[in-house]
């Protein structure tokens, strides 16, 4: 399944049905990440019922340092 | 006690956690400067790499944290950002930064007006940052922001403040905090920013850029106390001719 994840595009198993599954696929709870689900800010408890999908745009952030 | 939306905080220096080139320098630093907020900036996560962790390096239990949205160039842009931040629980405190110039990187007075409410309506505590324009700061104060940022020069010039007449329009109007963030490069600058009246002092380079980043940390911890110390003493006047401290007579 071809989703866009930080503005590139990404072939990913197609049996990440939902954000949690694709979170625990990159491993992403240990790093902090904020992600975004087709320019909305999901908040952790909405990861598992939005549903991923071929095409989905997906935003990973995290913190860093700034003033 | 500074105050900001529903917070209380009790060190009046907010600092910047960007530049520095050790993260052992900056748990130093940030716990010398006894800050008690931390500004971040939301970057895309490199999804191969698993760098530091800066915010669990810092605790973010242990500050408030005030995310930015720097790389903002619209309101729109600087709301996604917010929103994405804001999921993160930590905080629902926004530094409201939309650049509008990418040499001096002057904030745009237009969409960050335009940001600040729409993150208002979104129910953010915002902050925002601005040039030291006093009816820019009074039309935001109007519009509900929680406390005026004003730049004292362009963002990492370390020249101090500008324009003091702007800023003292600016403190004396003001009914929110008035946060001087922004080319502080000297403590001198910092302590005069606190003897104007202004509420706290937002700096990041002036102390990550350091020679010894540690050591001025409590220089502008201790700048700013001075500072705030002298704006509630109340300065003497300024006069034009000398005015003896000893006796005239009698001696």
């Amino acid at each position: 399944m071809n989703i866009k994840v930080n503005e590139e595009t990404m072939d990913v198993p197609a049996d990440l049905k939902t954000i949690e599954d694709f979170r625990v696929h990159f491993n992403l709870a240990e790093k902090k990440a904020m992600i975004e689900h087709n320019e909305v800010a999901l908040k952790p408890e909405e990861y598992e019922q939005t549903a991923l999908a071929e095409g989905d745009q997906i935003l990973v952030m995290r913190f860093v340092g700034g003033g | 006690m500074l105050k900001i939306g529903d917070r209380t905080f009790q060190s009046r220096l907010l600092l910047g956690t960007g530049t520095f080139s050790d993260v052992e320098v900056q748990r130093k630093a940030v716990e010398t400067s006894e800050t008690e907020i931390l500004t971040f900036a939301v970057a895309k996560m490199d999804m191969d790499d698993s760098d530091d962790d800066l915010v669990t390096d810092l605790q973010p239990d242990t500050f408030s944290m005030l995310p930015n949205t720097a790389g903002a160039n619209t309101a729109e842009e600087a709301v996604r950002i917010a929103k994405l931040a804001r999921t993160s629980g930590l905080s629902d405190m926004v530094k409201v930064e939309v650049i509008g110039d990418d040499q001096t990187l002057l904030p745009d007075a237009v969409e960050t007006y335009r940001a600040t409410e729409m993150l208002l309506k979104e129910g953010f505590t915002t902050l925002p940052y601005i040039a030291d324009d006093p009816v820019l700061a009074r039309k935001l104060e109007e519009l509900g922001a929680h406390a005026v940022m004003p730049g004292a020069a362009p963002i990492g010039t370390g020249r101090g403040i500008l324009n003091p007449l702007h800023l003292s329009y600016i403190i004396e109007q003001a009914n929110v905090p008035v946060i001087v963030d922004a080319g502080i490069g000297a403590p001198s600058h910092a302590s005069l920013a606190m003897e104007m009246g202004a509420d706290a002092v937002l700096l990041n380079r002036a102390v990550s850029q350091a020679d010894d980043p540690v050591k001025m940390a409590e220089a502008m911890k201790l700048a700013i106390q001075a500072g705030r110390l002298s704006y509630e003493a109340g300065r003497i006047p300024v006069k034009r001719f000398a005015k003896a401290s000893s006796p005239q007579e009698g001696v």
